[in-house]
């Protein structure tokens, strides 16, 4: 444990790095009793406690979000940083698609959180437009950029996330979805196959006992 | 010194030692030095170096743990401020095989640290140390003293996610108890209570609790409410009253009655808990106007019981589960058909209950998997559009419950192996022969063969397993 020690450089380098989101998670939470045991250096506290926010805003892990608000040291609770992560935070948790957006934008974070900020904002509108393709079969633009916080314009068909999501625009203009590409937990057919064996295989185990 | 500290780093002489040869060198190390060296010796330096910086804790873990206890011992509180960073550094790299020598003097290191840190106010130290302890030793899934002392610490560091990596592995057995060890000479510090286990089982319901995972929670709960013994506890009875709520939020009604409960268990739990059992069935009706006050009528006794946490939640999923009944009724609704039906009894304010926020809701219920649905627009223009939604499984929510049910069998298989392990681990253990041998005097010298366990009588070749001619019979015996 004693070799876990935050530092600065360690910060921006795990901010600045691209590595998976659940080690990123891991290895913060790991950081933590450093932060809080032996950290006295206010800045590097907010930044590190922004960074933290941000790791779990990309891993979905609002429940932790919330906990890791109480957590933070009175006297770095008040900082303006923390507090605009605590805003975040509310936002996330309440849904307020208008409101995340807009305070993605607008509020200032620490120099070395500025990446995962960038980071978590495109894996938000990913996993939301995700959402959309599997929850509406037709959306109108208006809705679209209320989940999306973008402006549907004349020549939306032709940006990237809309080219990526499959979707098409009828006729009234109404944007007609695709459903989301098949992810690692569902399966083709040939997988069925093999599933349906596999469930045999251990109803018959069970059956022995 | 020199030579304490030559003889404590001698052991174990290598790395890679069978567990007999680690068995013998464990044991010549307390027998030669560690049982027979005053204990201020252990505390000693050589030069100006502490013993403890020249031991390896990894390495030299038994002769670590004697000094890192032989410290607290003498230094009380002092000894903690400086060594605590010692005693989490031990525990995230002890030897898990040498550990079962010195059990006493591990459990009271560990108490003490986790006193220290949460007496000052940084429990999440000890819930780090602590995780990585338990998963460190030779087998998590058997109960420790450390579990409880875990789930404590982890509910007073706020640290959720950290609980969930020991909680998630399930406890299959358990070390002696205190009263059985009282009357024993060799008391070896892994003894635990009735109420540790029973108080586990409900910090790791509430641990679950605060991630909403009310499948485990309720898994948890469940045993501390249906644990076995001469009358309930007080933590049965607050277990009992978590468990109704967490019965409503799993399931969105009141659980049935256990059939492994007593009728008296039953009816003094339903005797306490009558607040919550109104509650409950007022929850069941799906009447949202008799919900809310009811709701209102027992918040002071859910606030005093410290679970309006819970009593708030029940109150967002009863709109939830109004909204899933609909499937039974409707292939397709209005949303604003849905809004109208004043399903929001969490008297929040603000827009809640209103069309837009009713889509907001059944949006997250679609991607909280909760709702097999989709909803759809009926033009662009947002004062004209009419919002449906239409209750429909699809292939893809079909995978994933394919992947669901085979993740469950697993599960199954799993636990079954678990459960046969520890069926034929009870059947040889020295109480249940004792338990044989007393019920064998009482039977005229012969046990009841009624109480005996199949696997016992596989085991001893003793009872119907001496009936040959049945047992061919059976072997015989086609399927029906």
């Amino acid at each position: 444990m004693s070799t876990e020690v935050l530092t600065p450089q360690i910060l921006q380098q795990l901010c600045s790095s691209d590595i998976d989101a659940a080690v990123l998670l891991d290895t913060l939470s790991d950081l933590e009793v450093s932060a809080q045991v032996d950290t006295h250096e206010s800045e590097l506290l907010v930044a590190y406690y922004c960074a933290y926010f941000f790791a779990l805003f990309i891993h979905d892990d609002l429940n932790e979000a919330r906990f890791l608000a109480k957590r933070i040291p009175k006297d770095v609770q008040a900082n303006p940083s923390i507090q605009n992560a605590a805003s975040l935070l509310k936002s996330l948790y309440s849904r307020s698609y208008p409101a995340i957006y807009t305070q993605l934008a607008a509020f200032s974070w620490p120099a070395p959180v500025t990446a995962l900020v960038e980071r978590f904002a495109e894996a938000f509108r990913t996993r939301t437009c995700t959402l959309l393709s599997s929850a509406y079969t037709c959306i109108s633009p208006a809705a679209v950029a209320y989940y999306l916080g973008i402006e549907v314009s004349a020549g939306v068909s032709t940006q990237p996330w809309f080219v990526q999501s499959g979707w098409s625009i009828d006729d009234a203009g109404m944007f007609i979805t695709a459903p989301p590409a098949e992810s690692s937990r569902t399966a083709s057919k040939g997988d069925n196959d093999g599933r349906i064996h596999r469930l045999t295989e251990l109803v018959t185990h069970l059956t022995q006992g | 010194m020199e030579q304490l500290v030559a003889t404590l780093t001698h052991y174990p002489t290598a790395q890679n030692l069978s567990d007999v040869e680690l068995d013998q060198q464990c044991k010549e190390l307390l027998s030669g030095c560690l049982n027979n060296v005053p204990v201020h010796h252990l505390t000693g330096a050589v030069g100006d170096r502490d013993i403890l910086s020249l031991l390896d804790p990894g390495i030299n873990t038994l002769a670590y743990l004697f000094v890192l206890c032989a410290k607290l011992d003498l230094g009380g509180v002092a000894a903690l401020q400086t060594d605590w960073r010692n005693v989490a550094g031990f525990l995230t790299s002890y030897d898990p095989r040498q550990i079962k020598y010195g059990l006493k003097e591990f459990r009271r290191t560990v108490e003490r640290f986790v006193q220290f840190m949460e007496g000052n106010h940084k429990p999440i130290v000890a819930v780090k140390a602590l995780k990585k302890a338990i998963l460190r030793s030779s087998n998590p899934s058997t109960f420790s003293f450390m579990h409880l002392l875990f789930a404590r610490a982890c509910l007073k560091a706020n640290c959720f996610r950290d609980a969930l990596a020991v909680l998630d592995i399930d406890v299959f057995d358990f070390p002696l108890s205190k009263n059985y060890m009282e009357g024993s000479q060799d008391i070896r510090g892994s003894e635990v209570s009735y109420q540790d286990v029973l108080s586990y089982f409900l910090y790791g319901a509430m641990l679950y609790h605060g991630v909403k995972n009310w499948e485990r929670a309720f898994d948890l709960i469940q045993t501390a409410v249906i644990a076995p013994g001469s009358g309930l506890s007080k933590i049965q009875v607050e277990a009992y009253k978590k468990y109704v709520l967490t019965g409503l939020l799993l399931n969105g009604k009141v659980p049935p009655t256990l059939k492994s409960l007593s009728p008296n268990a039953v009816r003094i739990y339903r005797t306490i808990a009558r607040a919550y059992e109104t509650f409950g069935s007022a929850f069941m009706t799906r009447d949202a106007e008799l919900f809310s006050k009811e709701a209102a009528l027992t918040a002071d006794t859910f606030a005093q019981d410290g679970n309006s946490g819970l009593a708030q939640q029940c109150m967002e999923a009863f709109r939830h589960q109004q909204i899933i009944a609909l499937k039974d009724t409707y292939v397709t609704l209005g949303v604003d058909e849905i809004a109208q039906k004043k399903f929001d009894v969490s008297g929040r304010g603000g827009d809640a209950g209103s069309k837009e926020e009713t889509e907001r809701v059944i949006l997250g219920m679609i991607e909280r998997g909760q709702i097999k649905a989709t909803l759809s627009h009926s033009s662009p223009d947002p004062a004209a559009s009419k919002t449906t939604v239409s209750f429909a499984g699809d292939a893809t929510a079909d995978a994933v419950d394919g992947l669901a049910l085979e993740e469950q069998i697993m599960r199954i298989v799993s636990l079954s192996i678990q459960v046969k392990s520890m069926d034929r681990k009870m059947g040889i253990s020295n109480e249940y022969l004792q338990f044989l041998t007393r019920a064998s005097k009482g039977n005229g010298g012969f046990p009841s063969l009624m109480q005996m366990d199949p696997e016992i009588l596989d085991e001893y070749g003793g009872g119907w397993g001496d009936d040959d001619d049945m047992d061919e019979m059976q072997d015989n015996d086609e399927p029906w």
